[in-house]
């Protein structure tokens, strides 16, 4: 894993949850070894001495390589993030089942982007809706989300600074995050391009060698990585 | 008008084929060559040692538009109106083309404009012209690539019918999976099909000659030009199954023999 973060040089690996101030907040830590029953009291003390962890201060819940329980999910959503109001940013986890639980729930699970200074959250309320298949030569380029109810063919190219759904089949180029934005996601109903972008990431080697050639896909940016899973709904 | 992004793929031989064939069937045709600089039409159709003029010539006033069209004699009502060889692409206007279009919609029942390849000046002149398109495709990735090209462009310029010609079907290949069928087409292009060519050898031996298949009734290619130009006409013509071996080889023969189909 290519973890650049600088926490990782002295991770919590046992004993105390740590608390790290970053660039969109606060990243809390959790050990990677200790029981969950600690953890929760460990939380409550934490809560009453560190009042800023309500309040409007985003923070990222990171797990590290521990594989977390889904009570000990439950307990922090009720007890902690929707009693307290927390803004949680996202929910980070190296562990492959825990990851798999937490995106089952719908939760961001990426590294998050710091907010870009006097520039507006361009996806918001601006997604461009194309009931058609766009046809080889054919461009769209939009500031905000695209959602096409269609195919994007080979030759066709959608580019955007938010996300790139498409429900039908993708054989063009998807370039997604257009101005660098790395937590945005390209869907396909069925995916069989040679090449997908997300932000200032371009796939390689993309081909009908791969599993989840021809099948739905999600494709996301984590740790520097594209990472495409089939879309099971 | 008889288009399709990339060149090589039988616009000129549908073209030729089509002609003849809407002759044959009592109707009075012209075919127009539009590839200005490179034109093939009259070679194709044997017509080359019979041009004097070409539209360009007609449409500058050096001559009257009887005066450059040439008549087929093996035909009744079969008309070419050639290209310019020694002028660029650059010579005529969309204005022009419409203009051109325009006389000899008086004078004849299809006007059958074969384009240029690309998607520059020269398609966009005859596709100004056209009211409707034939797309001729090959089956395989870049042509059909190509042809989703054009039908973009076609469908932007409200061109309509846009109809499919699959153009050197291999039976083989599609049974071995080493060419896209003509259901994988479709499924991209997503536009009506109109006719499937098979691969025939006699199509090459033909355009050397200067003979259009149509004008004889035995080789596979000319029996689909004709099924194409019966469609054309509104006909319901069923579209026979080029996967199939096409009564040759042992195995077919026993199959046939038995009357069975797989």
């Amino acid at each position: 894993m290519s973890q650049p973060l600088e926490h990782r040089d002295t991770p919590a690996v046992s004993g105390d949850i740590l608390l790290k101030g970053a660039g969109y907040g606060i990243r809390m830590i959790f050990p990677e070894s200790g029981s969950e029953d600690k953890l929760l009291t460990d939380l409550e003390k934490l809560f009453e001495e560190a009042s800023l962890l309500s309040g409007n201060l985003g923070v990222v819940l990171d797990f590290q390589g521990r594989k977390v329980s889904r009570y000990f999910i439950q307990k922090l959503l009720s007890d902690f993030i929707w009693s307290r109001r927390m803004k949680i940013l996202s929910w980070i986890s190296l562990d492959g089942e825990t990851l798999d639980d937490l995106r089952s729930m719908g939760v961001a699970t990426g590294e998050p982007v710091p907010e870009r200074s006097g520039k507006k959250e361009k996806t918001a309320g601006n997604a461009l809706f194309l009931a058609r298949s766009l046809r080889s030569g054919q461009r769209v380029e939009h500031e905000g989300d695209v959602i096409v109810i269609g195919h994007v063919n080979d030759g066709a190219e959608v580019f955007a600074s938010g996300s790139i759904c498409v429900w039908g089949k993708l054989k063009g180029l998807a370039h997604a995050g257009l101005d660098g934005g790395e937590d945005h996601t390209v869907v396909a109903g069925l995916f069989e391009a040679k090449q997908v972008r997300i932000g200032g990431k371009v796939s390689s080697s993309l081909g009908s060698s791969m599993e989840w050639w021809g099948k739905p896909v999600i494709i996301t940016l984590e740790n520097n990585s594209l990472v495409v899973r089939e879309l099971k709904l | 008008m008889i288009t399709s992004g990339k060149g090589g793929v039988g616009k000129t031989t549908t073209t030729s084929n089509i002609s003849v064939a809407l002759a044959r069937a009592g109707h009075k045709v012209v075919a127009v060559d539009a590839d200005i600089g490179l034109r093939n039409l009259d070679v194709v159709m044997g017509l080359e040692n019979r041009v004097v003029y070409n539209f360009i010539d007609v449409l500058e006033g050096t001559c009257r538009l009887n005066q450059a069209l040439v008549r087929d004699k093996r035909v009744d009502n079969l008309f070419l109106l050639p290209a310019a060889q020694t002028r660029t692409k650059d010579a005529v206007s969309a204005e022009q083309m419409e203009e051109l279009c325009a006389m000899l919609r008086k004078e004849f029942d299809f006007i059958i404009l074969d384009s240029p390849a690309g998607i520059e000046s020269g398609f966009r002149n005859a596709a100004v012209g056209a009211d409707e398109a034939l797309v001729i495709t090959t089956p395989e990735v870049p042509a059909v690539r190509d042809a989703d090209r054009i039908i973009g462009l076609l469908e932007s310029m409200g061109k309509s019918p846009i109809r499919l010609v699959i153009n050197r079907l291999r039976g083989r290949l599609v049974r071995e999976g080493e060419m896209l069928d003509v259901r994988d087409v479709l499924d991209i292009l997503a536009i009506d099909l109109v006719g499937i060519v098979p691969e025939d050898e006699s199509v090459v031996k033909s355009a050397n000659r200067g003979e259009p298949l149509t004008f004889g009734d035995s080789a596979p290619a000319a029996h689909a030009f004709q099924r194409i130009a019966s469609r054309i006409l509104g006909e319901t013509v069923p579209f026979p199954d080029f996967s199939e071996e096409q009564g040759k080889g042992f195995l077919a023969g026993i199959r046939k023999f038995f009357g069975r189909k797989e």
